[in-house]
């Protein structure tokens, strides 16, 4: 397809899902029908350094400050934030949600140690810059109404009046989350005497936002990172069975955590999403074991034919030969994280009975291709 | 260990034969003066703040021992630093070792286990090129051994060492870097932030 085709702005009534993931970093992008646009998460293009869902939307001549209606933080871990200050800055008119969970004491703490460390990564200092920048807002504007907090089953962005009708849900985090994500947060905040040293994402994620987006007849399911759990109560299995979840089936289904084995729950295939749904997700490269692992590929290709991944293998840097051989003498295990930006873009008309187009744009390809190179 | 000023750093220092302190010019790598021989002072931390800062002076208050052993605290730039550090080499008339960098990372510890360590790791050389490291507890030197935790920040630097003598030695050094600990002043003002941006944002 020709880069200006590629390039064009979604119809009235085309539902457009963008998954982007450039090896270290997840971001969706949905057009929810008029120019109505959905951020959930952030992350960065390696080579441009700018935020991935504003290149694009740059890039199809969609101005943000007006077309985002609602940016969504499904969590607070480096590689689903990268980059979210500069879209909460330009999407101005957006509301922004994040999780209920974060609504603690501890986390906001936890915000503020991280500004004032001198150490601080991108990850969390990206948060407070959010908060920051929301409440200022919020004190310069008394229309502002956000953030939202989401939790189970909570509706977070609705249009009944224009067509096409849509409707985001989040599905998580139940109160059981919330409890765990307490009790693991609170490990993380210094006392006197401690070194002001970087905060580490902790694992698993306890209180990660699903959504749930309905547009029209036509659902997708966005799984965040959230993993599943032997408690009912918490992960995958207190969704699966809420008797208030909004009813259907997905045909497009962002698969949790990267494809990984502890965030599989049988069930949401079965009973969340149609049979042979688009599958994406994208990969992690970090934590010296790759997702989606060879078996996690094959699992999910099993399942469905249409599915992709947003980025290949990373490629490994060359360098001085001095350096690589210092490298390979110095340590045990070796890599590269971060890859080309992949994106995966799916679209279909809402007001006909199409299927999915699918465009898989930089270094996105199909899992089952993945799956060969594992 | 120097206390140095309010945010920022804790700073190891090792004294010259001289009893003098002095800055290490930029050629020189972050390393107590015992590990190499004949090479002078290094002012680890600060020299590694300087790098960060991007030139950006910062005032230090930092313990000086002069020539007749007393020890006062004074406030010095960098740039003084780098300016007395040249005089004195000047002075003396004596060369230094050479350090020719031809790499050098950030890293960040994100899980330790009994006889090594996994790091991320960012090449301060190239933008957004993330990397990451399982590296074995023994190429840490002892001095730095305590401070290998989860968070624990750190800069691995690969080059070359021209001895003085002629020799040419490849190195490869992981220095720590000492970080300031939080104090119960610094804690309270930020829960007393965080407190108010909780009662604007939630209620």
């Amino acid at each position: 397809m020709s880069a200006d085709k590629l390039y064009q702005a979604p119809g009235d009534f085309e539902l457009e899902v963008s998954v982007f993931g450039p090896g270290y970093g997840e971001s969706v992008l949905v057009h929810l029908g008029r120019n109505r646009w959905l951020i959930v998460d952030s992350c960065v293009d390696p080579e441009s350094g700018d935020p991935a869902p504003l290149q694009y939307l740059n890039r199809i001549g969609v101005k943000p400050n007006d077309a985002v209606k609602l940016v969504v933080a499904t969590h607070w871990h480096d590689d689903h934030i990268a980059g979210l200050a500069r879209i909460v800055e330009q999407c101005a008119q957006a509301e922004f949600t994040c999780s209920q969970a974060l609504t603690c004491r501890e986390f906001f703490e936890l915000a503020q140690f991280s500004k004032r460390s001198i150490t601080t990564r991108p990850g969390m200092e990206q948060f407070s810059k959010v908060l920051s920048i929301l409440a200022e807002r919020k004190q310069g504007r008394l229309e502002s109404r956000g953030p939202e907090w989401a939790s189970i089953c909570k509706v977070l962005y609705v249009e009944r009046d224009q067509r096409p009708l849509c409707e985001v849900t989040s599905l998580s985090p139940s109160s059981g989350q919330i409890t765990l994500f307490l009790n693991q947060i609170s490990s993380l905040l210094p006392a006197e005497y401690n070194q002001q040293r970087r905060l580490v994402s902790v694992q698993p994620n306890h209180a990660a936002v699903v959504l749930w987006v309905c547009v029209e007849n036509t659902r997708v399911l966005l799984g965040s990172d959230l993993e599943e759990t032997p408690n009912p109560n918490t992960g995958w299995s207190v969704i699966v069975e809420s008797k208030n979840r909004p009813p259907g089936k997905a045909s497009v289904f962002k698969v949790p955590h990267h494809g990984s084995r502890n965030a599989d729950q049988p069930r949401v295939w079965s009973e969340m999403v149609e049979h042979k749904p688009h599958a994406v997700l994208t990969p992690f490269n970090l934590g010296l074991t790759s997702l989606p692992t060879k078996r996690d590929a094959e699992r999910i290709c099993r399942r469905t034919e249409n599915a992709y991944s947003t980025a290949r293998l990373p490629k490994t840097t060359k360098r001085n030969p001095t350096v690589e051989r210092t490298i390979k003498e110095v340590t045990r295990k070796f890599r590269t994280i971060s890859s080309a930006m992949g994106h995966v873009r799916l679209r279909k008309a809402v007001d006909r009975n199409d299927s999915w187009n699918v465009d898989l744009i930089g270094d996105a390809l199909p899992l089952d291709q993945l799956s060969k190179l594992l | 260990m120097l206390e140095t000023a309010e945010t920022s750093f804790a700073t190891d220092l090792t004294l010259s034969q001289k009893g003098q302190f002095e800055a290490s010019s930029e050629t020189l790598p972050s390393e107590p003066s015992d590990n190499l021989a004949g090479v002078r002072v290094v002012l680890a931390a600060t020299l590694e703040q300087a790098d960060e800062l991007k030139g950006r002076l910062i005032d230090n208050n930092i313990t000086q021992t002069s020539a007749d052993g007393n020890i006062s605290a004074q406030s010095v730039s960098l740039r003084e630093i780098e300016l007395r550090n040249e005089a004195i080499r000047k002075s003396s008339g004596t060369r230094d070792d050479k350090f020719i960098m031809l790499q050098r990372w950030e890293g960040t510890v994100t899980k330790v286990s009994k006889d090594s360590f996994v790091a991320r790791l960012s090449d301060l050389s190239q933008e957004n090129l993330e990397e990451e490291a399982e590296i074995p507890i023994e190429e840490i030197p002892e001095v730095d051994l305590r401070l290998v935790e989860p968070g624990a920040v750190f800069y691995w630097c690969i080059g070359y060492i021209d001895r003085v003598g002629g020799q040419r030695i490849r190195a490869s050094m992981i220095r720590f870097r000492r970080l300031p600990t939080w104090t119960q002043p610094a804690i309270k003002k930020v829960r007393a932030e965080a407190q108010l941006l909780r009662q604007i944002l939630v209620g």
